[in-house]
C-alpha cells in the first residue's frame, strides 16, 4: 500500500446483472478520515456497490482501487489478502456468532488471520470497552441489538482497516441504539484515520456523513452532507 | 367460505413459493421426498407381511388332505414326510390316484405318472448336484403358485412306481381343502410368528422410518420456522400456518408417495425374491391386499404432512435470546430412565428364561432410546469446558464448535441419535443372530465336506429289502445295518447291533468276528462319526458287531448307516435318490448333523439381519439429513466471516469439531454400550457372542461417517461462503 493511498477510489465502474445495468460509469472516492453515505431506492445497486468494493463480484468495466491497488485485475487469493489487510465490514444484522462471547467474536478475524491469541484478545477487549459493550461472560446472543451492532463495529476495526464498509448498520435498531451505533461509527474515520462508506436507507444516519450520495440510474449524485445541513 | 378458500390457496401458494426460493430448498425437497417414499415402503411391508401370512394359511388349507371317513371310498392314497436340504426341512407328498375322478392337489395340472414327480420351482431349479428332478421320480411338471404356501417354497409331489407303491404307509383321502394342521413351510412358521415378524418390522423398520421422517421434517426448516413465526405475529391462525407449511412440503411429499408407490407396484405384478434371506413374496397375496397397500402412500402422505405441520420448536418473533436445548422435562426423564434401563437389561439378561428375555429386550430398547439424550446432555455439560480450553489454546474452530454445542445440544442429540440407534440395531441383531445360531446350529457347518461323509437311513416296516438299495448306492459308499437289542435288566438300553459284511465293518474300524459269532465294542471305541450320527436314536450304547448282510434288524423300522471310509465326501443326494427309489418312498435320510429342526431357527433368524440392515440404511439416511440440516445452519452463520477473512480452512476445522467429532464419539460410545449390554447375554454354551470384527467394522464406519460429514459440511460451507453477498437492497 502506498503510504497516503486513498482508501477507496472508483473510476468509470460498470456493473450489470443480465440485461439490467445497475452501475454505469460510476465514480466515487472515499478519503482517509472521510465518511460517505450512499442512499438510494431498493434495487438501485447499493448492495452491488458494497460487493464490488469487497471484491466479491467483478465489474464489467472500470477501476476499483482499495488503498491504491486495483481490485479488478487481482486473483481471488490476492483479493482476499487485500480485503483482510485493508477492509473492515459491518453488516446489517451484525453477523456475529450468537453462541460466542463478545470478545471471542471480535477477536475471531485476527485469530483466523493467524495472529497470536494474547494480543488479539487484548485488542478485542480494548475495542469492546471503548465502544461500551460487555466483554465476556455473556453470550453474544444475550446482548441487546445495539450492543451487538457495536460489537460488530469492534470486530470490523480489529484489523485496523483503511476502509470501513457498513451495510445498513442501524437498520434493525431502535432510535436510541441507532444513535449510539451511528455515533460510534461516524466517529471512527476521525479517530482511526480510515475511510467509511455507509450504505443506508436512514436519512438521519446518512446525514451524519461528511458526504451523502444518491445512487440513481447507475450514477452517484452528490447531495448535501453534514457540512451542508 | 369463499374468503377462507381463497386464503387456503393463497397460503398454499405462499408455502410453495417459499420452499422454492428458501435456503436449503433442494436438500429439504430431497429429504421430504425420500422420507415419504421410505414411509410408503415401510407401511407397505407391514401390509405385505400380513397378506403373506394370510395367503400362506389359505393355500396351506386348500392343499390339506380330506381324510376318507370310515366306510368311505378313498379317491387318492396320500402321505407326506419331511425331507432336508442344507438344514431346511421341506415336505415330500406321496400320492397315488385311485379313481378317474380323483381330485388334483392345488397347483397340479395332471397326475404324475407312476415313478414321476411334480416339483415346486425352488426344487426344480435347485442345484443339479442335488438331482431333485430325479430324486422323487422323473419330474413331470412344476407345481403352480396355487399349490405353494409361498412361491419360494420347496415342495414335491411324488407318485411311486408300481414296485415302490407299497414301500410306505399311505392314507386314503377323498380330496383337498381341509382345515386343521397344515404341512410344508407352514409347519415351520407358526401363527404366533406373524406377531413376532410384525414386532420385528415395527422395531427394525418402522422406528428408523419414524426417525428419518422427523429428521426430514426438520431438515432445512429454519426458513419455515421463521415464516411461521412471522405470520403468527401477523395474526395468522393455526389453519393458515398449516396450509402454508403444507404448501411448502406438498410437492416433495406427494412425489415421495408416488415414488414409494412405484417401488411397491412390482411386488403386485411379479413374485419378488428378497435378497439374502431366500424368501419369495407371492404377488397374488399382495394383489389381494391391494386395497390396504393403496392406503400406504395416502397414510405416508398424511403422516409426513402432519409431521411438517406439527413439529416446530416454539419460537417468538424477534427473540434475541439463545434458547435452551431440547425439552427439559423429556430430557430429565430420559436421563433418569437410561441407567434404570441399563441395570434392568443387565439383570434380566443374566436371569435367563423367556420372560426375562422379553424384559431384556424392553430394557435394551429403553437404553437405546434414552442414551442419545444422555450423550446430548454430556456434550452440553462438557462443551463449556471444551470452549474454555479451546480459547486458552487459541483453537478457533474448537471454540466456535464447543460454544455452539453448549448452546444447542438438541442438534447434537438428533445427529448422534441416528448413529447410536443404528449401532444398537446392528449390535442387537448380531447378538440375537448369534444366540439363535448357537441354539440352532450353524448352516455353514452343513456345507462342509466333513459333515457329509455319513448318513443314517431309517425306513418304516413296509420298506423293501435292502439289497436293491445297497446296489443303488453311489460308488464308494458302504453300508452297515443297525438294530436295537432291547432293554437290559437294569432298565438301560441294551447294546446296538451292527451287522454287515467284513469289508464294510472294517471300513468303519470295527472288528470282523467269525460267522455266527459276535464281538462287543464299547461306545467309546466306535467311529466318531457313527457315535454322532446315531446318537439321537441309539444313545451312547455299546455295539454288538456281527457279520452278515445288512438287512432290517428291528421288528418295525430298518436302520442303515451309509458312509465313506476316511471321511471321504459322501454323495448324499445320490444316497437319498437310492433310498427313495429302492428302499421306501418315505425313507428318512439324516446326514450327520443335519436333519434337526432347529436349523430352521437359524434360517428364520436371517430375517433379523435382513430387516436390521434395511432399518440401518434408513437410519443412515436420517443421519445424513440430520447432519445436512445442521450444516445449513452452520454454514449460514460462518459465511460472512469466511468471505471477509478468506480463511476457507476454518470450515473444515469447524465442521470437524462441530459435526465430525460428535459422530465419532457417539460411534465409540454406542459400541461401548452395545458391548456392556451384550455382557448380559454372552457366555456359556448357549450364550450369544460379541463380535470383535463387527465392533471394528462399526468403529471404522463411524470414523468414515465422521470424516464424510466433516468433508461434506466443510465443502458445502465453503461453497456457500462464495455465494454470500451483503444484502442492503
Amino acid at each position: 500500500m502506498e503510504p497516503d493511498a486513498i482508501p477507496l477510489s472508483i473510476r468509470g465502474l460498470d456493473y450489470q446483472i443480465a440485461d439490467r445495468k445497475l452501475l454505469s460509469g460510476l465514480d466515487l472516492t472515499v478519503h482517509t478520515g472521510e465518511s460517505v453515505a450512499v442512499m438510494g431506492p431498493s434495487g438501485s445497486g447499493k448492495s452491488s456497490l458494497l460487493s464490488l468494493a469487497l471484491g466479491l463480484i467483478k465489474p464489467q468495466a472500470g477501476q476499483l482501487r482499495v488503498c491504491g491497488t486495483d481490485l479488478v485485475g487481482l486473483s481471488p487469493a490476492q483479493v482476499t489478502r487485500l480485503r483482510r489487510q485493508h477492509i473492515g465490514m459491518v453488516f446489517q444484522f451484525g453477523e456475529l456468532l450468537p453462541e460466542l462471547m463478545p470478545i471471542e467474536n471480535v477477536a475471531l478475524p485476527a485469530l483466523l488471520s493467524g495472529k497470536r491469541k494474547e494480543p488479539s484478545y487484548q485488542q478485542a477487549r480494548r475495542l469492546l470497552e471503548e465502544l461500551g459493550v460487555p466483554v465476556d461472560g455473556v453470550a453474544t446472543a444475550e446482548l441487546s441489538g445495539g450492543e451487538r451492532q457495536r460489537a460488530a463495529v469492534a470486530r470490523a476495526l480489529m484489523e485496523s482497516p483503511s476502509l470501513l464498509l457498513a451495510d445498513e448498520p442501524t437498520g434493525a435498531l431502535d432510535e436510541d441504539s441507532r444513535n449510539h451505533v451511528a455515533d460510534v461509527l461516524f466517529a471512527t474515520p476521525g479517530q482511526r484515520g480510515c475511510g467509511l462508506l455507509v450504505v443506508t436507507h436512514d436519512r438521519a444516519v446518512a446525514a451524519r456523513a461528511d458526504r451523502v450520495l444518491y445512487l440513481q440510474h447507475g450514477h452517484l449524485v452528490e447531495s448535501a452532507g453534514k457540512d451542508g445541513r | 367460505m369463499i374468503a377462507s378458500r381463497s386464503l387456503l390457496w393463497h397460503m398454499l401458494r405462499t408455502g410453495r413459493a417459499a420452499s422454492r426460493h428458501g435456503e436449503g430448498g433442494r436438500g429439504r425437497f430431497l429429504a421430504l421426498l425420500t422420507a415419504t417414499a421410505v414411509m410408503v415402503v415401510a407401511g407397505a411391508s407391514l401390509v405385505m407381511a400380513m397378506a403373506t401370512f394370510d395367503g400362506r394359511e389359505a393355500r396351506g388349507e386348500a392343499r390339506n388332505p380330506v381324510m376318507a371317513a370310515k366306510g368311505e371310498q378313498p379317491k387318492v392314497l396320500w402321505s407326506r414326510y419331511w425331507e432336508n436340504y442344507q438344514g431346511r426341512q421341506f415336505s415330500v407328498v406321496v400320492v397315488e390316484p385311485l379313481t378317474d375322478d380323483a381330485p388334483l392337489p392345488p397347483g397340479l395340472h395332471r397326475w404324475p405318472g407312476p415313478g414321476e414327480s411334480a416339483l415346486s420351482p425352488a426344487l426344480a431349479d435347485g442345484p443339479r448336484s442335488e438331482d431333485f428332478r430325479h430324486r422323487y421320480g422323473k419330474m413331470a411338471e412344476r407345481i403352480g403358485d396355487a399349490g405353494l404356501a409361498t412361491p419360494g417354497e420347496r415342495l414335491a409331489y411324488t407318485r411311486p412306481s408300481k414296485t415302490m407303491l407299497d414301500s410306505s404307509y399311505l392314507d386314503g383321502i377323498v380330496g383337498f381343502g381341509s382345515p386343521g394342521p397344515t404341512f410344508g413351510d407352514l409347519r415351520l412358521i407358526e401363527p404366533e410368528q406373524q406377531q413376532q415378524l410384525l414386532m420385528l418390522l415395527a422395531a427394525l423398520v418402522l422406528l428408523p422410518t419414524a426417525a428419518l421422517a422427523v429428521a426430514a421434517a426438520r431438515m432445512g426448516a429454519q426458513g419455515q420456522d421463521h415464516r411461521t413465526a412471522l405470520l403468527r405475529a401477523l395474526g395468522a391462525d393455526r389453519a393458515a400456518l398449516a396450509w402454508m407449511n403444507i404448501g411448502a412440503a406438498g410437492v416433495p411429499v406427494v412425489l415421495g408417495a408416488a415414488v414409494g408407490l412405484v417401488a411397491v407396484v412390482p411386488f403386485l405384478v411379479w413374485n419378488v425374491r428378497l435378497p439374502w434371506i431366500d424368501f419369495t413374496l407371492a404377488a397374488t397375496d399382495l394383489r389381494q391386499a391391494a386395497g390396504a397397500l393403496a392406503v400406504a402412500p395416502i397414510a405416508a402422505l398424511v403422516v409426513m404432512l402432519a409431521l411438517v405441520v406439527l413439529i416446530h420448536p416454539r419460537q417468538e418473533l424477534g427473540s434475541t435470546r439463545v434458547r435452551a436445548g431440547i425439552g427439559g422435562r423429556v430430557r430429565r426423564l430420559a436421563l433418569s430412565a437410561c441407567p434404570v434401563f441399563a441395570i434392568l437389561a443387565l439383570v434380566m439378561g443374566s436371569l435367563g428364561g423367556s420372560g426375562s428375555a422379553f424384559g431384556y429386550l424392553v430394557a435394551v430398547i429403553g437404553v437405546w432410546a434414552t442414551v442419545p439424550s444422555v450423550i446430548g446432555w454430556g456434550v452440553s455439560r462438557l462443551a463449556p469446558r471444551m470452549a474454555t480450553s479451546a480459547r486458552k489454546r487459541g483453537n478457533t474452530a474448537g471454540l466456535i464448535a464447543s460454544r455452539t454445542l453448549a448452546a444447542h445440544p438438541g442438534v447434537i442429540v438428533r445427529l448422534v441419535a441416528a448413529l447410536v440407534i443404528a449401532i444398537g440395531i446392528i449390535g442387537q441383531t448380531q447378538l440375537i443372530s448369534s444366540l439363535l445360531s448357537t441354539r440352532g446350529g450353524n448352516p455353514a457347518v452343513l456345507r462342509s465336506g466333513k459333515t457329509q461323509s455319513m448318513a443314517l437311513v431309517q425306513a418304516a416296516d413296509r420298506a423293501r429289502p435292502s439289497q436293491q438299495f445297497r446296489a443303488a448306492l453311489p460308488e464308494g459308499a458302504r453300508m452297515v445295518a443297525l438294530g436295537h437289542s432291547g432293554q437290559e435288566l437294569n432298565g438301560g438300553d441294551g447294546p446296538r447291533i451292527i451287522q454287515a459284511p467284513c469289508a464294510d465293518l472294517r471300513a468303519l474300524s470295527l472288528p470282523c468276528p467269525r460267522a455266527g459269532e459276535q464281538t462287543a465294542v464299547p461306545f467309546g471305541d466306535l467311529d466318531r462319526r457313527l457315535k454322532t450320527a446315531t446318537y439321537t436314536y441309539f444313545g451312547n450304547t455299546a455295539a454288538t458287531v456281527r457279520v452278515g448282510e445288512p438287512t432290517k434288524l428291528d421288528r418295525e423300522d430298518a436302520w442303515y448307516v451309509v458312509f465313506t471310509p476316511s471321511d471321504q465326501p459322501l454323495d448324499i443326494p445320490a444316497v437319498k435318490t437310492a433310498a427313495r427309489q429302492a428302499l421306501s418312498t418315505d425313507a428318512n435320510i439324516k446326514p450327520m448333523l443335519e436333519g434337526s429342526e432347529s436349523f430352521t431357527l437359524a434360517y428364520q433368524s436371517r430375517w433379523l439381519p435382513f430387516l436390521g440392515a434395511a432399518g440401518t440404511i434408513v437410519l443412515a439416511l436420517a443421519m445424513v439429513f440430520a447432519a445436512f440440516s445442521e450444516y445449513l445452519r452452520f454454514a449460514r452463520s460462518l459465511a460472512p466471516l469466511a468471505a471477509l477473512t478468506g480463511n476457507s480452512g476454518m470450515f473444515r476445522a469447524t465442521a470437524a469439531w462441530a459435526l465430525g467429532a460428535p459422530v465419532a464419539v457417539a460411534g465409540a460410545l454406542g459400541l461401548a454400550v452395545y458391548a456392556v449390554l451384550g455382557q448380559a447375554v454372552t457366555g456359556g454354551p448357549y450364550g450369544a457372542s460379541l463380535s470383535g470384527e463387527l465392533c471394528l467394522v462399526l468403529l471404522l464406519i463411524a470414523a468414515a461417517a465422521a470424516a464424510a460429514i466433516t468433508w461434506l459440511a466443510g465443502r458445502e460451507a465453503e461453497r456457500s461462503s462464495h455465494r454470500w453477498k451483503p444484502r442492503a437492497d
